[in-house]
């Protein structure tokens, strides 16, 4: 059975990250891109910033914050946000 | 990340970052991970409104060839050849749309992390009469 | 080349060379009042240059040249002239400068506060900063680029020509004089255009600078209306306008999310220029009350 991915979120100090009412704008300083993320982004970067995680941990440390909630498994749906953020480079499976 | 302590009034209060420790759970929020349809991302596509112009038969060479005895340093900045820290030239000059791509958050190809972060800051900070500036402009107009 | 003429227009100083003399009259009479500049002061070049000798005279096109140019890029017949060094004087401030963040909008300044009005071409940005430079309260600051100081958050004035299109020239020569019009251009992708010779003190004041104080997002030919901006659509609406925001990095962002922390946004919709100046006016009354 392989492995589960492991999820890397960006580099201590790489992003700038500036709410503004309900969205976020994030200034990525390895690509000079300037993205604005809704909910659950901004969230998955942070719980990822400090240490990578599969899914499913990843579940469990979203988990211990909010109620998370979802139009489907929990799972899919997070493969899905991330799949987003790894479209934006802002994370990276390996 | 920074911590937001001016919101605009309305909303609720940000999620606070792991590394700070245990949540107030009176603070403890809805997290929705996939509302069908939701459009979660915006990447910032700044363009001329003027005419396109074709990016693919454009080059960029890192650094430009007049200061190709110059190292790149993270910053984009040119600094002595064998400087610790900093870059020899690229091996080729990248294309327009290998930029585009970088711009996007693929990396520069061939080039290692911080590499790529070292001729990506050069390419931003290119000037007027610097080879590869127009192709670095035009990358950046509407398709 | 063998017409040209320097001046300055806020912080850039322009020098426009063309291989016929047409063009050039046209920018000497309309940027009269404005400083002259030695040509090693330009840091702006525009060449009007015919693709072959002969086309100075046998179907005249201007190809637009200058520090940057775009490839491809289609020329204009030389009765466009002028047109061609308005369009090439903008690229090169789109392309080059970076001394400040730019802004596709226009801008008019009272009591060294501006509202600066975001919007595309049609969105009747140009027409409503003229409408509001005649009235005695306000300064006419510029109606192509809006000029962001990084470092203090002010901005800079850039008031060229203002280039007014179709209804626009019409409603203005009811208002201007007939001496602050350029000529009569016709056939552009754009339908009629016509440049007005921004006012006197427009001029005169043109490197005062000002703060913002209202973010306008101007909608021509919508039904009346108003609506706050969320600061997110703000910036992001202020980034889609903006020429060089990219190249400016980190500090670009860091100042438009400041510039939206700190500054209302709203869209307006209006269906005349009265009707937009009037509402430009009743929201500086409320934001000043």
């Amino acid at each position: 059975m392989m492995a589960a991915k492991l999820w890397h979120g960006p580099r201590p100090g790489r992003l700038i990250v500036e709410p503004l009412d309900s969205l976020t704008a994030v200034f990525d300083g390895r690509s000079g891109q300037t993205h604005i993320l809704a909910p659950p982004l901004p969230e998955l970067i942070a719980a990822l910033a400090d240490r990578p995680a599969t899914i499913a941990e990843l579940a469990v440390r979203l988990n211990e914050m909010f109620d998370l909630t979802a139009d489907g498994a929990i799972t899919d749906m997070l493969a899905a946000r991330l799949g987003e953020l790894a479209a934006l480079g802002l994370v990276e499976a390996r | 990340m920074t911590e937001d302590s001016s919101s605009d009034g309305a909303g609720e209060p940000a999620a606070q970052p792991l590394a700070t420790g245990s949540i107030d759970p009176a603070r403890r929020r809805t997290l929705q991970l996939g509302a069908a349809g939701a459009i979660t991302a915006l990447t910032v596509r700044p363009a001329f409104a003027q005419t396109a112009a074709s990016v693919f038969n454009c080059q960029i060479p890192v650094p430009d060839p007049a200061r190709s005895s110059q190292y790149v340093a993270l910053d984009g900045t040119l600094v002595p050849s064998g400087t610790q820290g900093a870059f020899p030239p690229a091996a080729r000059p990248f294309t327009g749309e290998e930029v585009r791509r970088a711009l996007a958050g693929r990396s520069l190809p061939g080039t290692s992390y911080d590499q790529g972060t070292a001729y990506m800051n050069y390419i931003r900070r290119l000037r007027a009469g610097q080879s590869g500036f127009t192709c670095y402009a035009s990358i950046q107009l509407p398709r | 080349m063998r017409h040209s003429h320097s001046f300055r227009v806020g912080p850039v100083g322009f020098r426009v060379g063309s291989d016929w003399a047409g063009p050039i009259a046209d920018l000497r009479r309309l940027y009269a009042a404005y400083p002259a500049i030695d040509d090693s002061f330009a840091s702006a070049t525009v060449r009007l240059e015919a693709t072959r000798p002969w086309r100075r005279w046998i179907r005249p096109a201007v190809h637009i040249h200058g520090d940057y140019t775009i490839p491809d890029a289609l020329p204009l017949p030389l009765d466009q002239g002028l047109l061609a060094a308005e369009m090439g004087m903008n690229l090169q401030v789109a392309l080059g400068w970076r001394q400040h963040l730019l802004l596709h909008a226009s801008a008019v300044e009272r009591g060294g506060r501006a509202v600066v009005m975001v919007g595309a071409s049609g969105s009747g940005k140009s027409t409503l900063a003229a409408m509001l430079g005649e009235k005695p309260d306000w300064r006419f600051m510029g109606d192509e680029f809006a000029m962001l100081a990084l470092a203090s958050d002010t901005l800079h004035a850039f008031p060229r020509l203002v280039s007014l299109k179709n209804d626009s020239i019409a409603a203005m020569q009811g208002i201007v004089p007939q001496t602050r019009f350029g000529p009569r251009i016709s056939g552009t992708p754009k339908g009629n255009i016509r440049h007005l010779i921004p006012p006197a003190d427009a001029i005169a004041r043109m490197d005062e600078p000002a703060v913002p104080a209202l973010l306008l997002f101007p909608t021509f030919g919508e039904d009346p209306g108003l609506r706050p901006v969320a600061q997110s659509e703000a910036l992001i609406r202020l980034t889609d306008s903006s020429t060089n925001y990219v190249a400016l990095g980190e500090p670009a962002f860091a100042a438009l999310v400041r510039l939206v922390r700190t500054v209302p946004a709203v869209a307006i919709g209006y269906r005349s220029g009265d009707e937009g100046v009037d509402a430009v006016e009743a929201l500086w009354t409320e934001l000043s009350g």
